[in-house]
């Protein structure tokens, strides 16, 4: 019972983090990605690009020249891994990376403790490890060397392939004595995959990659294997000592009022809780008051702001923190999503107007409102809302095995007529990849329109800002769909 | 000389012996009626109370209730789930969730096979479609804007006779902000806070009244009208009860700031609003459109958070109290009585002690199809003097008839009084049994308001009626517009029982016109003036009226002592915790070292500081429960050789710092915030040793 209470706060802190509590920010350095300059010897498989496209599905890969993002590319059959020239003993490790579909390879610190960056989202994939799982070995260095294990994340935040993920490592390296002899083992003291704690100080007895290196070192360069497609970009890092440590850890804020995080768990139905949410974009104290989260026991959720009909919050993972709800007097009185959440742009779903160039309005136009929902046997719920004289029925459920969310929307009652549009998706970058298939905000989370509809998507640029549109006769029968893929 | 000195000491004797509702932790009412049987009769002997358990795990912070046509009750949580209690009143009743999810619901109604809960952002309508005792539509009836603050709470809804909705919206919390310097603590931060509005079926939102603060109960009389009750604090100078009309405003000016928008129904300005901090007899004289609340609750004596509203219109509780109306209270754990009438076309009427002893804080009630009263609980962190956090429990009439004050009415010239039990004659001729007398509080930003203007009434003439059941009493002093404090101690019933509550406060807000008592009539007693002023012209203690800076100066010091030349050995600050607690309990200094402590009372309630000696806590902080309407003036800082240092009555988030010398002697000195009843929890020691 304790190891899920300390599991729950770790969580918590994870998201505390996302949210910006950061006491000291550590000093980075880069590794360049202008060309492989900064790589020894390599492979002729790994190539600098500037932009690159892969998956979700098995899609046709894509690349742009430039630079920045350093792709394994498996050209010629090759998969010789990249070795840096940087060496580092006591290291925090950022980098962002995207897999293609199937992938599965490994990057090493030291060159010797491999972490999996894995694809855990796609079906039938020969793997069933989860993404940022960490390869151990149990026993000491002179011992027979036993079995790898893997050591999986305490929850499955990982991202669709094709889209960019972010890890976070503090690695600390072993310590030896004068004479060579070890004095303590390497340890992982925090990894965060999309802003999440998934393994906090696991201790790493001996090396879990033995082909570059045989022996434990309080040196080495970082590996990427390089047997499987990935990209990297922004890799950074900061070296630091003993007395540096808290520079480096997230820190462990204490919970509210001391206690136990009041954490909502759908058990086998849907749960539907209303509640307050915080609109991180408009600044301090500002509050979404008319929201629900809506939470599957298969831990994908999201979060919906009713007086919008705008699906706000994207996650996996655990499903919410009631703590500020329901402590004390519930003061903040905020439901937080746990897992890794993507955000959305919480505009309005609906709004009529004759220019096309009529920039999306950020409120709900006049003629809405919110009018309630129905739950189905499993507790999934039916919103239901009227826009200007028609009636609408929205439905979000988990599809594909529960790799994605499904949303459909129905025209209940009334005529759209000609000047009402529906908002799919907003963003700074919406890129499309194949035939209703869009990467909004520097491929965070994707849109997918049926088949049949895309034809009708208009794909707008207002004042900078990409806008995925559809006219409201995309609504005729069987409705309207669209699913949210992350 | 002597003859004051003796008037004196009665008049200790009887402030020593007031009655003063006690808090439910105490066990002793020894001053309540004698039994045949030479056993002190309590409120346990005519109402009893039964705690209903829920399954394990269930947290049942209860914010709504309803009883179902089928008897079943319906209650709501804080954490938004609805449950179905079967047979609520049986040895093993059964639960099952109806719904959850809900944001915060504060009410709950049944209408037309459906139950209605006023939620965060909207009204909604649960209905069971499939009929299989869960709801699976959550239709939203009328929305509104929120600013997001967790203290705009909606309680409600009441049906009216109308068939419409009546819910209260209370205002937000301005927090540590001071950023409504007018408005003061609370503020209105959204459309139509502060206001109570009426929901049509359809949904239409219709603002009904405003000036509302923090209207923790609505409900209805016996006869249907729409009733709410308010929460002292910020230009509200004490509790109330008030019946609601359209158009109603009740003084909170924070909530006219939608008084200009489309729809509203209250005219009044901001810029109306006196600054000059009138009673309110007089600020509703000075204000048009300012409503006297019908009746009010004087602060820290009968309650101080009141919440749920419920009328007995089946005689459940005696056929006495049939058509009465009982009011919950959230911070101390009871219930009160209150007897309304109509007087030149207003109600108002008098609040009488009913029952204490709960477990949590009283949110709402609900009528049993088995005349028991279903009490729901959840003091949702503002921290009652209760033993729980919540619960559930019911309200039985034993079916005997307590002896007391049916009711209290107003006269042209006094009161008359009825009784549940005939009185003994005597003893109701006897002016020496009644003490009575006029108050009123402050309107004005600052939070509550000391008792003002206190004056006594003279019994003038007594009529006890031909068949011994009411008193009608004549009295010189009495104020319109006024609080009547009345006591009648002294009554014994026909079988000589003493009252099981002997006081009640009548809200005089209008006196009816008509004759008075006509002193030839067969059976009146005039007193003389001798005798009157021989029972309640009374001067004040000589303590008991201390400036509000000044004190017994060497207890409550200021100013650092000019003699303490290298400064204070100990500089301590102490704040609050929620849950009415210190932020710092356990100090330790050395005997006679000079300590500055600054009391930073950071919380939203009042309180105080002060040290006493060893072992007297709990005497001090009961002393203090005592001082009845004194209290709030004497700063609830009884006079006692045990109290040793204290601060003033802190104001919400204000500070102030005193200076004393720590005892000599070894020894824990506890301290303590003596505000009525937070003696029980709200405590430190200060550990002087060598």
């Amino acid at each position: 019972m304790k190891t899920v209470h300390l599991t729950l706060f770790s969580i918590f802190l994870g998201c505390l983090s996302l949210t910006g509590i950061i006491v000291a920010q550590p000093i980075y350095q880069k590794i360049g990605l202008h060309d492989k300059a900064n790589f020894i010897n390599s492979s002729p498989n790994w190539k600098v690009v500037g932009n690159i496209w892969y998956g979700p599905f098995k899609s046709k890969l894509r690349e742009e020249a430039g630079s920045g993002v350093l792709v394994n590319t498996l050209s010629g059959n090759n998969r010789a891994p990249l070795v840096t020239k940087m060496e580092h003993g006591n290291i925090l490790l950022e980098f962002d990376f995207m897999l293609a579909p199937y992938s599965s390879t490994t990057v090493y610190l030291q060159g010797r403790y491999g972490i999996r960056l894995t694809d855990s989202w796609s079906e039938n994939s020969d793997t069933s490890e989860i993404c940022g799982s960490i390869l151990k070995r149990s026993s000491f260095s002179g011992e027979e060397r036993k079995e790898l294990r893997s050591l999986p994340p305490r929850m499955n935040v990982a991202r669709a392939p094709g889209l960019w993920q972010h890890l976070r490592i503090v690695f600390q390296s072993p310590q030896f004595d004068p004479n060579g002899e070890k004095r303590s083992n390497a340890r992982l003291l925090q990894v965060s995959l999309n802003g999440v704690f998934i393994h906090e100080d696991i201790a790493l007895p001996d090396i879990t990659y033995t082909e570059l290196f045989q022996n434990e070192l309080n040196t080495g360069p970082l590996v990427f294997s390089g047997n499987s497609r990935i990209a990297f970009r922004n890799i950074r890092y900061c070296f630091f000592d003993e007395q540096e440590k808290d520079r480096v850890l997230l820190p462990a804020q204490v919970p509210v009022m001391g206690r136990t995080p009041l954490v909502v768990t759908p058990v086998q139905k849907t749960i539907v809780q209303r509640c307050f949410m915080s609109d991180e974009g408009s600044g301090e104290d500002q509050k979404m008051t008319s929201c629900a989260v809506v939470g599957e026991s298969t831990d994908i959720h999201y979060g919906i702001n009713l007086e919008q009909g705008a699906v706000i919050r994207l996650w996996k993972g655990e499903f919410i923190d009631a703590t500020t709800m329901w402590e004390g007097r519930g003061v903040v009185q905020l439901a937080r999503p746990l897992g890794s959440v993507i955000t959305l742009s919480g505009q309005p779903l609906f709004a009529t107007f004759r220019d096309q160039y009529t920039p999306w309005p950020d409120t709900m136009q006049q003629g809405y409102r919110y009018a309630g929902y129905q739950l189905d046997k499993q507790g999934r719920p039916t919103f239901n809302y009227y826009f200007q004289g028609l009636q609408f029925h929205d439905r979000i459920i988990p599809s594909d095995n529960n790799r994605f969310l499904t949303r459909s929307l129905h025209l209940i009652q009334g005529d759209p007529g000609k000047e009402l549009w529906i908002l799919l998706a907003a963003g700074t970058v919406i890129e499309e990849l194949e035939g209703g298939l869009y990467a909004v905000n520097d491929k965070s989370y994707y849109v997918r329109l049926d088949k049949k509809k895309h034809r009708e998507v208009v794909l707008r640029d207002v004042n900078g800002r990409k806008e995925l549109l559809v006219p409201g006769s995309a609504l005729k029968m069987p409705g309207l769909t669209w699913s949210y893929i992350w | 000389m002597k003859a004051t000195q003796k008037i004196c000491f009665i008049i200790l004797v009887l402030l020593a012996l007031q009655i003063v509702p006690t808090l439910q932790l105490e066990a002793q009412h020894d001053n309540h009626s004698v039994s045949s049987t030479g056993k002190p009769q309590t409120e346990d002997d005519f109402y009893k109370i039964q705690t209903i358990r829920p399954p394990e795990g269930v947290l049942l912070e209860i914010s709504g209730m309803a009883t179902l046509p089928d008897g079943r009750l319906a209650v709501c949580t804080r954490r938004g789930e609805v449950w179905l209690v079967e047979n609520p009143s049986g040895t093993r009743p059964w639960f099952k969730l109806f719904a959850s999810g809900l944001h915060e619901p504060l009410g709950l109604a049944w209408k037309d096979g459906a139950l209605y809960t006023a939620q965060r952002a909207e009204l909604t309508r649960l209905t069971d479609a499939d009929g299989d005792d869960q709801a699976d539509m959550f239709e939203a009836i009328c929305n509104w804007p929120l600013s997001g603050n967790y203290c705009e709470y909606n309680h409600g809804p009441v049906i009216g006779r109308d068939g419409n909705f009546y819910i209260n919206l209370n205002l937000a919390d301005n927090g540590m902000s001071n950023k409504e310097p007018f408005y003061g603590e609370m503020g209105s931060h959204a459309r139509w806070r502060g206001w109570m509005i009426r929901v049509s079926p359809d949904g239409k939102l219709e603002p009904y009244a405003a000036g509302l603060r923090s209207p923790a109960g609505i409900g209805q009389n016996a006869t249907g009208d729409i009733f709410y009750t308010e929460n002292q604090g910020g230009w509200i100078g004490t509790g109330y009860i008030t019946h609601v009309e359209k158009g109603d405003f009740f003084g909170h000016p924070s909530s006219l700031k939608s008084a200009g928008e489309p729809g509203s129904t209250v005219h009044i300005k901001s810029t109306d609003i006196p600054t000059n901090a009138p009673m309110m007899h007089t600020a509703v004289r000075q204000l048009p459109g300012l409503k006297m609340p019908s009746v009010r609750f004087p602060h820290g004596i009968l309650g101080i958070s009141t919440s749920g509203i419920i009328a007995d219109t089946s005689g459940a509780f005696g056929p006495f109290f049939k058509d009465q109306v009982f009011v919950g209270d959230e911070g101390h754990p009871k219930i009160l009585r209150v007897f309304l009438e109509k007087v030149n076309g207003e109600y108002q009427g008098a609040v009488f002690p009913f029952r204490e002893g709960f477990m949590s804080g009283i949110l709402r009630m609900a009528w049993g199809d088995d005349q028991s009263l279903f009490v729901g609980m959840s003091d949702r962190g503002w921290s009652s003097t209760g033993p729980e956090r919540w619960g559930l429990q019911s309200l039985v009439w034993t079916g005997e008839t307590p002896f007391e004050i049916r009711s209290v009415k107003a006269m042209p010239d006094g009161f008359e009084l009825e009784f549940t039990l005939e009185v003994e004659k005597e003893t109701a001729e006897n002016p020496h049994s009644y003490e009575i007398s006029g108050f009123d509080y402050l309107y004005h930003m600052t939070y509550g308001s000391e008792v003002q203007d206190k004056k006594d009434c003279s019994v003038k003439a007594i009529k006890v009626a031909a068949d011994g059941r009411s008193v009608r009493l004549v009295l010189d002093g009495l104020r319109e517009g006024y609080i009547h404090e009345i006591k009648c101690k002294g009554i014994r019933s026909e079988k000589g029982l003493p009252l099981l509550h002997d006081f009640g406060y009548y809200s005089l807000n209008s006196i009816p016109k008509g004759d008075s008592l006509n002193p030839d009539l067969e059976g009146v007693i005039l007193i003389s003036g001798e005798t009157a002023a021989m029972t309640v012209n009374k001067s004040e203690p000589a303590q008991a009226a201390p400036s509000r800076t000044g004190r017994i100066p060497a207890k409550h010091v200021t100013v650092m002592p000019a003699s303490w030349a290298g400064g204070p050995d100990h500089i301590f600050t102490i704040g609050t915790e929620p849950g009415l607690k210190f932020d710092i309990e356990q100090l330790t200094v050395k005997p006679g070292s000079r300590i500055k402590l600054v009391f930073d009372n950071n919380d939203d309630m009042q309180h105080n500081w002060l040290l006493v000696s060893p072992g007297t806590a709990d005497e001090i902080g009961k002393a203090a429960l005592d001082l009845g309407l004194k209290g709030a003036n004497m700063q609830y800082v009884p006079v006692s050789d045990k109290v040793l240092y204290h601060t003033s009555l802190l104001q919400p988030r204000s500070k102030e710092a005193i200076y004393f010398t720590a005892p000599e002697k070894e020894g824990k000195y506890p301290y303590v915030c003596t505000y009525p009843g937070h003696y029980l929890i709200m405590r430190g020691i200060l550990n002087v040793k060598k």
